[in-house]
């Protein structure tokens, strides 16, 4: 060791033991920030044990309908007497419309064939008007409302629920959304980054600010595959500016941060479909650990039927073990529409709620430093000592 | 990666004499170029190497309609190896000459003399070709900015505006040191590298040796965490770019999409190409209206002034209305009436029509069908950063 080097060492060693007794009076503390790295975002469904709340079973599949609209001689002809092989035959059956038109691309080609939905009254999600009653408003069209089976929550409006609650792809053991949350993990397309600032207590806090970005790094995985908490994830921020940087404000009770409602953007990415998707009213609860490293909750707020059905025509045809069929979807996502309605009184948009698990992340603002950039103490005083030697 | 695979390849060049053009068989011409040399056959048309067929050595593995696509480069009955040149028997007992044990083929779609319309297609196409003599601690990587030279991971590396240019058997020095150094990594080189061609080396303070090209000293940037990054560049730092990356024409721009960086026009629409090889059986399959696809109307042609004139894999397509129309790689352009702001490409739905793939700023496609898997890592790591160049 060098002489600098042991002085330097003393110096610090010296630092480090005022660092321990700490300061004589308590100096004002600045406010944290708290991330997070949201891992994933199921769309919340309610099953029961012998699904009764779809009395009339899963809906059918765009294939189904397609061969089931068949004679047995078209059928065969069409498949090469059942020799086409499972992925071709569904991009046969997707083209059922007038003159061969793919369906998904055009759903209105062929009349309304229906939709099996939910029946019940039995829903998770949240209660976004305030009421109990599904009365029309200024913000809304006539609808059902939920409760949620525990009975704690009442006046659930979450029509996509009641949409899909019946399709095959959408329980958890379908594929839609398995496979949108692996792809995310595998690929690092749709990550979004949940930042709340201006916490001054992390356990209550009654004045926060929430921020969404979208993430350009992929998770931070272990060597089983789970997500690494506090991990840094730069926001996509080309040219200096975040893509997404949609805010707003919140509160922390016990730990639990929700917000409250505002337009926001998340990125979305699964099932080899990117959306900017735009939630309205998004307002959001999020239980945080103690420590920080992990949060769940639920995203309510409502769903432009144009963005979800851009995703679901999108899937439509490739994942058929999903179930759905496209014109089917189609009308029955318009028919049940309970938000924001256009000037003839149609309602535009669909309610929704989204289940969320997230680890905690260091949310890299551009141009700011992670955690490795930063020269050590150490290193900096032996520059110093260097210089002025 | 094609690239990394050579670098055993390229260790070896090194330790030969300064490179002349490469020896080549009869029937095929070299294009002398900033990262090495390109081969190109009797008419000019640059010469691809398939990456399938790397499978199985001394064979190709592109026969029937692959082969129609790109056709072989024949060799005569009575050829002879030459240097890195060697034989091989096709399926149908035809020669066809391969360079480095790799067989080599022209691309059917190819523009003509100067284009490499073929360079990148699906990942599996490359130009051939002969590159620069390199030490075993660089390669050369594909980026936005061009063809650079990097570290064997396919790091960016860079020179320094600090720096003194070593020339005329004056060293080079480097000027990075202490706080420097911890965003920016020297090459370094072996302690028994010596002056070879245009590479030279540095002494540093510390006693080791760091590689320079052609007198300026080469660094890695220390925040990028992925091969052909090069969010290095500026503020006096370059990216060491062998061959720039080809321009793109002045009408277009650059649009920020969750896919990464998307080719537009000057009003934010992004570009899309039209392919016309049909997809799976009833669907993705382009329907022919007469001899052109059939459009829906949301798709626009982009279309050319009169004056307006293609330069490399940008050429303009006369229709049959007489209007002229942009091209990239021989293929029309197009916008998508549903895209409402930069970014968007709702023009590739994944369950809708496959036929068509947007441009990304590294020029290679994005379509439907490709847009999944490690996609992110190949191309949005090659579009996210430089942001600040246009190319």
């Amino acid at each position: 060791m060098t002489q600098k080097t042991a002085i330097a060492k003393l110096v610090l060693a010296g630092m480090a033991g005022l660092l321990l007794v700490g300061p004589t009076a308590a100096a004002p503390t600045k406010p944290k920030t708290l991330g997070f790295v949201v891992t994933t975002w199921f769309t919340s469904i309610h099953e029961s044990k012998f699904l009764d709340e779809c009395p009339e079973g899963f809906t059918k599949g765009y294939d189904e309908i397609w061969w089931r609209g068949l004679s047995k001689p078209e059928r065969a002809k069409l498949t090469d007497n059942g020799l086409v092989s499972r992925l071709d035959r569904f991009f046969i059956a997707v083209r059922r419309g007038p003159n061969g038109a793919d369906v998904c691309l055009n759903p209105t080609a062929v009349p309304d064939p229906g939709y099996t939905t939910i029946e019940g009254k039995l829903g998770t999600g949240m209660n976004l008007t305030g009421t109990e009653s599904g009365d029309p408003t200024a913000k809304t069209c006539k609808h059902d409302k939920f409760e949620s089976p525990d009975g704690k929550v009442k006046g659930i409006d979450n029509q996509m629920y009641r949409l899909l609650g019946c399709t095959y792809g959408f329980h958890t053991f379908g594929q839609y959304e398995v496979n949108a949350n692996e792809n995310r993990k595998s690929n690092g397309n749709g990550m979004t980054l949940i930042e709340v600032s201006g916490v001054d207590d992390a356990k209550n806090d009654n004045d926060v600010t929430v921020n969404f970005y979208r993430a350009v790094d992929q998770y931070t995985l272990d060597g089983t595959g789970k997500f690494v908490p506090f991990a840094s994830y730069r926001i996509d921020a080309p040219e200096g500016k975040p893509r997404y940087a949609s805010s707003v404000k919140g509160k922390i009770v016990d730990g639990v941060l929700t917000t409250e409602p505002g337009d926001v953007h998340v990125p979305f990415y699964g099932n080899y479909t990117y959306m900017n998707y735009l939630i309205k009213d998004l307002r959001m609860r999020l239980e945080m650990a103690p420590d920080g490293a992990s949060a769940k909750g639920m995203v309510g707020g409502y769903t432009s039927v144009d963005q979800f059905l851009y995703y679901m025509t999108s899937i439509g045809p490739i994942h058929s073990t999903g179930q759905i069929d496209c014109p089917g979807i189609y009308y029955a996502a318009h028919r049940l529409a309970d938000g924001y309605p256009d000037k003839d009184g149609q309602c535009t948009h669909l309610s929704s709620a989204f289940d969320i698990k997230a680890v905690g992340a260091y949310v890299v603002h551009p141009e700011a430093k992670t955690a490795g950039d930063d020269d050590g103490a150490f290193d900096k005083l032996l520059r110093f000592i260097k210089l002025k030697g | 990666m094609r690239l990394a695979a050579s670098v055993a390849v390229l260790a070896l060049a090194f330790a030969a004499p300064a490179l002349a053009d490469p020896a080549v068989p009869a029937g095929v011409a070299v294009k002398a170029r900033g990262d090495g040399w390109w081969f190109v056959n009797d008419k000019g048309l640059v010469l691809y190497t398939y990456e399938r067929d790397e499978r199985v050595p001394g064979k190709s593995d592109c026969n029937a309609e692959c082969a129609q696509a790109w056709p072989p480069l024949v060799a005569p009955a009575d050829a002879k190896p030459v240097g890195d040149w060697s034989i091989i028997t096709r399926v149908d007992n035809k020669a066809q000459w391969a360079y480095k044990g790799r067989p080599l083929y022209t691309y059917a779609l190819e523009g003509g003399p100067g284009t490499s319309y073929g360079d990148g297609q699906g990942e599996l196409w490359y130009a051939a070709y002969q590159p620069i003599q390199l030490p075993m601690e660089v390669t050369i990587t594909r980026t936005l900015l061009g063809r650079v030279l990097s570290d064997t991971r396919g790091m960016t590396v860079y020179t320094s505006d600090k720096d003194t240019v070593g020339a005329n058997g004056k060293p080079a020095k480097s000027a990075c040191k202490d706080a420097c150094l911890n965003t920016w990594h020297p090459v370094e080189a072996p302690i028994a590298a010596s002056t070879r061609g245009d590479w030279s080396t540095v002494v540093r303070e510390d006693g080791t040796k760091q590689w320079a090209y052609k007198g300026k000293p080469l660094y890695r940037y220390g925040p990028e965490d992925g091969p052909s990054e090069t969010a290095g560049e500026g503020k006096g730092w370059h990216a060491a770019v062998l061959e720039p990356a080809p321009a793109y024409p002045a009408w277009t721009t650059i649009a920020h999409s969750d896919a990464g960086d998307l080719l537009a026009t000057r009003t934010g629409q992004t570009i899309y190409t039209r392919n016309t090889t049909s997809g799976r059986r009833g669907f993705g399959a382009v329907q022919m209206c007469g001899d052109e696809p059939c459009l829906a109307p949301q798709w626009k042609p982009i279309l050319a002034d009169a004056e307006a004139k293609g330069e490399g894999n940008w050429s303009i397509a006369t229709n049959k209305d007489g209007t002229k129309q942009w091209a990239y790689r021989g293929m029309k352009l197009y916008t998508n009436d549903f895209d409402k702001a930069p970014g968007d490409f709702k023009g590739i739905q994944f369950g809708g029509d496959r036929a068509w793939a947007t441009i990304m700023r590294s020029g290679l496609p994005m379509q439907g069908v490709s847009v999944g898997g490690d996609y992110k890592r190949s191309v949005e790591s090659l579009s996210k950063s430089a942001a600040t160049k246009a190319r």
